[in-house]
Parts: C-alpha cells; structure tokens; sequence
C-alpha cells in the first residue's frame, strides 16, 4: 500500500493535511448550498423538500459529504485523542485509553456514513 | 517514561488557570465545536431521516424547531457549524499565505470570533417567528 509506505516514512501528517483541506471544501460547499436552497426556497414544505433530496444528484451530493465528514472528523478527533490522552495523563493504560478513544469514535463514523447511505436509498 | 509537568497542549481545565492569547482561545474553542458537531452529526442525521420519512414527521420536526426545546438544539447545533466553518476558512486562507504574521494570527483570530458571532445573530433573528 502506497499509503502505507508514506506512514513509515513520516509523512503520514502530510496525508491527513490534505484530507482536512479537501474534505472541509466539500463539506462547506454542501452547507452553503443548503442554506441557499432554504433561503431563496419559494416555501420550505415537505414536497419541496422531498423533492430536493429525491434528486440522483443531491443524493450522491449528501453522502459523498458525510463520507467527507467522516473523513474529517477522523483526522480531527485522532489528533486530539493524541493530544490529550497520553501518558502524562493515563500512565500505562493510555495506549488501551486511546485505542478505546479511537474505535468509539470510528465506529460511530462509520455509523454516520452508512446511515446517509441508508436515508438515501430508503427514499423514492 | 520520565513525566514532566511542562504543559504540553492546552487542556480544558488550563483554561480556568491560565490567561490565554485570543489565538489559543480560538484554537482549542475551534476543536470543541468539532466535537460537538462530531456528535451533533448524530442529531442532524435523525432530523434529516425524520424530515424525509413522510409529511406528518416532516411537520413534527419544524413544530419541534419552533418549541424552546427545539430551539435549543437548533442553536446548539448551528453555533458550534458556524464557529467551525469560520475558523476553518481562517485555517484555508492562511494555507494561501495570507496572515502568516504574529498581529495577522491575532487580527485573524478576532475576526473569527466577531463574523461567527454575527452570523449566529442572523441566524437567531431568521428564527424569530
């Protein structure tokens, strides 16, 4: 694995830099279009709503942003993890502390995305 | 492993100890509207399912956002979205080059807090019936 070989050779931080940039332009670009949706909506009823979402492409638009969340959340999550749940504050245990940490919050992340999935292609 | 008690990050109970820069203040309040919308995404997504689920739990979710409940949540949920999206641009347009000095990291980090402030204020006044 390419990924793989660039964590052995320490640019691992180079990787998750450019997952944050790349995944908060999506996420931002979702939001934003959201709120202008809402805002320049004639009315914001349940069929224009369901309307707005029963599109192919607001679908795709709504998971690929969650798995970008996803993403995102991560990156962001590991590091603070790393940050505060070291061995200052836990000792010896602090290895088990963060591996509990990390699997907790990639698992609800991996919830997350197969949840927008499911929204999605339950809908129609 | 030697422990030493330098402080290393800031952690939250160091902000009641210690007067901090606005920039640090921005950082570490930059990671907990993280957190709370790593956790709010939960919430968003159930509102999201409910809204699109028919047209009686669509309605039960906008009579919900006008209940001080629902109103709570809202806020709770788009403070820590905004406070979040303006840091975050802060972060891209410094990747740009823009601001990479000492007054431009303090400038930057104040205009983060008084734009997100303004928004969240617009946000609350669109909310007013």
């Amino acid at each position: 694995m390419i990924l793989g070989k660039l964590r052995l050779m320490g640019v691992s931080g180079v990787i998750d830099w450019v997952i944050q940039r790349i995944s908060s332009v999506v996420i931002s670009s979702y939001v934003l279009w959201l709120f202008a949706w809402i805002l320049t909506a004639d009315s914001v009823d349940y069929q224009a709503w369901k309307a707005l979402f029963s599109n192919f492409w607001m679908q795709v638009y709504t998971v690929s942003t969650v798995i970008a969340t996803c993403a995102h959340a991560w990156v962001g999550m590991w590091t603070i993890g790393s940050d505060y749940l070291t061995k200052r504050q836990f000792g010896d245990s602090a290895f088990l502390v963060r591996a509990t940490y990390n699997a907790f919050c990639g698992l609800l992340l991996f919830l997350y995305a197969f949840w927008s999935f499911y929204i999605m292609w339950t809908l129609t | 492993m030697k422990i030493h008690k330098r402080p290393i990050n800031v952690g939250i109970p160091d902000l009641l100890v210690f007067r901090f820069p606005i920039t640090a203040i921005s950082s570490i309040s930059h990671r907990i509207a993280g957190v709370a919308l790593f956790l709010g995404l939960s919430v968003m997504l159930f509102a999201l399912q409910k809204s699109l689920q028919s047209e009686e739990s669509f309605n039960l979710i906008r009579e919900a956002l006008g209940s001080p409940l629902g109103l709570f949540i809202f806020v709770g949920l788009m403070a820590p979205l905004v406070f979040h999206f303006v840091a975050g641009l802060k972060h891209l347009i410094m990747d740009l080059g823009f601001g990479e000095t000492f007054e431009g990291g303090v400038l930057a980090a104040k205009l983060v807090f008084a734009i997100s402030a303004l928004i969240i204020c617009f946000i609350m006044i669109w909310l007013l019936p």
